[in-house]
């Protein structure tokens, strides 16, 4: 212990003599942990941490939604559950208090609470004696929600709230650390009685399904059973069950699942950082071990066994690793910081992401790691210095440096930042081609609004339509605004689709009737949006209730069920309508409007009247107003003119629509960003190394340069060798990395838009980027040994 | 204590090999003071760190006391290094990075002596050579004699029956030189064999024997009459 703690102050104190090479090796290593421990802390709390639930591993769920009788159904004809449960979210509206406020609610059936093993703070969760058709009005609030409206007051509790229009009893408060496994919810109520309408439709699949199986009943066979079961619903319900999948997958699984291939990417991308930071701190330890080894030769003299200077060398370098690795925790905390003001709001489980005692420790395992690894060479080097050689180092002439070896890291190094900046130049091309994209409305001027009106004053269609019309005669009554409303606006993340029959078709069996999304407008939508009208008419004011019912299709749908056919005129209705079927004359054709995502292109679409709709769940609107740039108060006047119909509906946070569209590309310029900077990072410490070399190979040949330039050789020879041995190391390490991206870029191709993996252009660019770079770093040392005073150079030896 | 019969040291090169030392057979006895001389080149380094078993890459015989060291292998050596070898160098080579006292340790430690033995054995040595007064100075702080005084003492400080010098005056202003080599008179009475490569007469003459080397061969060996000091030595040849 006394000699370990020796080491430790003779490499203290060997390190605090060299500051330069000390800063340097400590910066490199703290950006490479850095950068890892930052993105660790989101894969840690995004990915790996089980689900905040007992026992999580016996959670599993259905990746697609189902509709409560199928639920119900599913629950009465499996054993492998102990508990199955869904929730639905949905925005509800808590009057009574200030102004009326936009809560998130989750709709909750069954043994949901009791599935998650969830328990109350105070009170009780919700149980299945709760979600009974018009049973009492119950609600359990969320920890966090209770703190933030009501202060924490416990007295909350058995006392009444009003949510969308209603009283609801409060029975409990939830414990701080439940969560729901996706979508947070601020408030829950049983489904059963605050939507009992969609409840009782089989065709409503709405529910995220949270299912716990029995102690000792695996994932395989609980998934037999309930695909066995499914298959059962499928043939007793094919109108609306008929060709739906019913895998089992874990809990977990549903809830990170899209993130697993971004988040492994990025991953991926910042251990090369790492891994060109380590090759970079091997090389400054290979060039201070050569300039050691007199030193290590006296130690041998005077005793030491290769074990020991090992040691002592492998002291320092885990010195310098713990010193990057605090360093790197602290700029961690810093990027965390950053980072998550950046990331996409479509990342789930992001809340407690930052640096903890699990995030600590990946830091100080990977500290370590490094500084084991990428020590032991140049230690065992060090260690292995020749007596009467490193006796002559000692008189003045330098030792060896292992120049194939640190030309070998350098190239590793170039190569792996030439991965890097190829994945970056990809995604940032893909990002550029993304936002070029025309998004088939003009979304400059235009603020949006999403509205929920509450079942307890418009249960009504007439009463939804009135409160509609009303809203935009406001709006539309101030000079310069131009107000419309749409059930779901593009990019908003929302749709809704129905089967369709086309008048004259074939007939088609039911539950396999194609089908498209619709949309439900009102006012001047289309020039609000400024999309274009391709044949047709648009809607107008006689297109309300009781006219025949209009719609206008987009032109994808067009193209998919009208091939050659003009279809003004044409006649289509929802599939298996009850009653009289009710048909939609076609009026008119739209642009396409890129609704799911820029890039993603269209899906067959229809625009309806919301005056025509009969669909009185349907209570909620995106109002889109365009007002001139500059005008003041939008936001503002949106809400005065909302509660000027309704004082108690609530208007949240209204978005611009570029906002939106941005919002839209977030998840793609996360990583473009994120990978950008991984790149630069890269390019930075590759360009560290490839100096580091040039200057070391510069310090060796001075004799040699001074010999050169004593005998004619003119500096710019000098400079134009020296820049030709690092060209040399560049072009091998360019040539490698062009490889290795051309077989790793693939893995991204799910990531990019409008360029291939294997784009030329961005290959070249990067190529050209890092060999400019590196010739710059080499430049300075050729530059240095073009200024070698021959005479100088000739008395040193 | 020293036999080493047909040494032999090549480097291999392109050209072939290229032999550093030729067929040395030499017998040191206990308690001699021996001077290896010859021009740059001749060997004598190497010859140093074979005797000191720093260089394992030779070919021949080399007892060392009772021990065959051909026969050993290369921990075994270094071991047979910590237990009789101290080395004084021409730089005097000591660890910039530790102070007087610390450069003292350094050996000890390295033989695993125990901490408070260790700082017992330093302060001897600190008071015995008379330094105490610079245990913690850094070598920067020093002269070239108080350095090369320190080597010395750091070569003796774990008792080895074998001190090994190479060029130890080289570095040092003449009356400097003149006090090293009568500490290492006095060692050398005092019972310890030494063993020193120099190209100086003078220094040679602290000694009783010379051996000659030049291109890797033993020229020829002259004895020198036992003085207890003084620069004119006496030749006598054998």
């Amino acid at each position: 212990m006394a000699i370990l703690l020796q080491d430790l102050r003779y490499a203290l104190r060997t390190l605090a003599k060299s500051p330069g090479f000390t800063a340097v090796a400590i910066a490199t290593l703290a950006l490479g942990i850095g950068a890892n421990t930052a993105i660790f802390s989101l894969v840690d709390r995004v990915l790996l941490r089980p689900l905040p639930y007992p026992d999580p591993e016996m959670l599993a769920t259905m990746p697609r939604n189902v509709s409560l009788p199928d639920l119900l159904d599913l629950k009465a004809s499996t054993h492998a559950f102990e508990a199955m449960g869904g929730i639905v979210p949905q925005p509800l509206d808590l009057t009574g208090g200030g102004q009326p406020l936009q809560v998130s609610a989750g709709l909750v059936a069954e043994d949901f609470f009791e599935a998650l093993g969830a328990r109350a703070a105070l009170g009780r969760p919700l149980t299945r004696r709760d979600d009974q058709y018009g049973g009492e009005r119950v609600v359990a609030v969320r920890h966090g929600f209770w703190v933030r409206e009501w202060g924490a007051d416990p007295s909350l509790v058995g006392r009444t709230i009003t949510l969308g229009g209603l009283p609801y009893t409060v029975v409990g408060v939830l414990r701080e650390d439940f969560a729901t496994p996706q979508d947070s919810a601020d408030v829950f109520v049983p489904l059963r009685v605050a939507y009992p309408v969609a409840a009782r439709e089989r065709g409503v699949h709405f529910l995220r399904t949270v299912f716990r199986m029995r102690s000792g009943v695996t994932l395989a066979a609980a998934r037999a059973e309930l695909d066995a079961a499914c298959r059962r619903l499928a043939a007793l319900h094919p109108e609306e069950n008929a060709g739906t999948s019913s895998e089992l997958m874990p809990l977990l699984d549903r809830v990170v699942g899209s993130s697993r291939l971004p988040l492994a990417i990025l991953s991926a991308a910042v251990a090369l950082v790492l891994l060109i930071a380590c090759a970079n701190l091997a090389n400054l330890l290979l060039a201070r071990a050569a300039s050691r080894r007199g030193e290590m030769a006296i130690r041998t003299a005077l005793g030491a066994g290769r074990g020991r200077l090992v040691r002592q060398v492998l002291t320092e370098s885990l010195l310098l690793s713990l010193a990057g690795g605090a360093a790197g925790l602290f700029l961690a905390g810093w990027g965390t910081e950053l980072m998550l003001q950046r990331l996409p709001e479509t990342l789930p489980r992001l809340d407690g992401v930052g640096i903890d005692l699990r995030v600590a420790s990946f830091t100080g395992i990977v500290s370590l790691a490094t500084g084991l690894v990428f020590g032991l060479l140049p230690a065992w080097r060090a260690s292995r210095t020749g007596f009467a050689e490193a006796l002559a180092s000692s008189r003045g002439v330098a030792g060896p440096e292992p120049r194939r070896l640190r030309g070998m890291l350098v190239i590793a190094e170039i190569a792996l930042a030439l991965m890097l900046l190829v994945g970056a130049g990809l995604l940032v091309n893909a990002l550029w081609r993304l936002q070029a994209v025309p998004p088939g409305f003009d979304p400059v001027g235009v603020v949006t609004a999403r509205i929920d009106l509450p079942e307890s004053r418009y249960e009504e269609a007439l009463a939804q339509t009135a409160f509609r019309r009303q809203v935009l005669e406001h709006l539309n009554s101030v000079a310069g605004v131009q107000a419309a409303m749409i059930s779901e606006i593009p990019l908003g993340g929302n749709s809704l689709h129905h089967n369709f029959l086309i008048e004259g078709g074939v007939p088609i069996p039911p539950g396999e009737e194609p089908s498209l999304y619709s949309r439900s407008v009102m006012g001047d939508y289309f020039r609000t949006m400024r999309i274009a009208l391709r044949a047709g008419r648009d809607f107008m004011a006689q297109d309300r209730e009781g006219a025949p019912l209009v719609g206008i299709l987009n032109e994808s749908m067009v193209r998919e069920y009208f091939r050659g056919r003009d279809p003004i005129g044409a006649r289509i209705r929802w599939a298996r309508e009850e009653g009289v079927p009710r048909w939609i004359e076609i009026v008119g054709v739209a642009a396409d409007v890129n609704h799911f995502g820029l890039g993603e292109g269209e899906q067959p679409a229809v625009y309806t009247p919301y005056a025509q709709s009969r669909q009185a769940w349907k209570r909620w609107m995106d109002l889109v107003v365009r007002a001139p740039r500059g005008t003041p108060g939008l936001v503002a006047l949106v809400r005065q003119k909302v509660w000027a119909v309704d004082p108690l509906i609530p208007v949240p946070k209204a978005r611009s629509m570029e906002e939106v569209v941005a919002t839209s590309l977030a998840r793609t310029r996360f990583q473009a960003r994120l990978l950008t900077a991984f790149g630069a990072a890269a390019l930075l410490l590759s360009s560290i190394g490839i100096y580091g070399v040039m200057a070391g190979s510069v310090r060796r040949r001075t004799t040699e340069i001074g010999v050169r330039m004593a005998l004619g050789a003119a500096p710019s020879r000098v400079i134009a060798e020296v820049l030709s041995e690092g060209l040399r190391l560049t072009a091998a390490g360019v040539g490698l990395g062009l490889l290795a991206a051309l077989a790793s870029s693939r893995a991204l191709s799910s990531l990019l838009f409008g360029v291939r993996s294997t784009d030329p252009a961005t290959y070249a660019v990067v190529a050209v980027l890092l060999s400019a770079v590196a010739l710059l770093a080499c430049y300075f040392p050729a530059r240095r040994a073009a200024s070698v005073d021959p005479m100088a150079a000739l008395r040193m030896e | 204590m020293i036999e080493l019969t047909n040494v032999e040291k090549a480097f291999a090169t392109r050209a072939g090999q290229t032999f550093v030392l030729r067929r040395i057979s030499l017998k040191i006895d206990e308690g001699e003071f021996v001077t290896v001389m010859g021009p740059s080149g001749a060997g004598k380094s190497t010859l140093l760190s074979i005797l000191g078993m720093l260089d394992h890459a030779w070919e021949g015989e080399y007892r060392l006391l009772d021990h065959e060291v051909h026969r050993l292998k290369p921990k075994e050596r270094i071991e047979l290094n910590k237990k009789y070898v101290g080395f004084v160098f021409q730089q005097y080579h000591l660890l910039d990075n530790l102070t007087v006292a610390e450069n003292l340790d350094i050996p000890l430690s390295y033989r695993n002596v125990k901490g408070s033995e260790r700082a017992a054995t330093v302060a001897d040595t600190l008071d015995r050579f008379q330094i105490v007064g610079k245990k913690d100075l850094f070598p920067s702080q020093l002269s070239g004699g108080q350095q090369q005084l320190v080597g010395v003492a750091r070569a003796l400080i774990a008792k080895p029956k074998l001190l090994l010098a190479d060029e130890p005056t080289g570095n040092l202003h003449s009356d400097q030189g003149r006090e090293i080599m009568r500490l290492f008179k006095k060692l050398n009475e005092e019972g310890t064999t030494i063993v020193q490569v120099t190209h100086s007469e003078e220094n040679a003459s602290y000694g009783n024997r010379i051996v000659k080397l030049r291109d890797g061969w033993i020229l020829g060996e002259e004895s020198l009459a036992v003085r207890t000091a003084g620069p004119t030595p006496e030749r006598v040849t054998p």
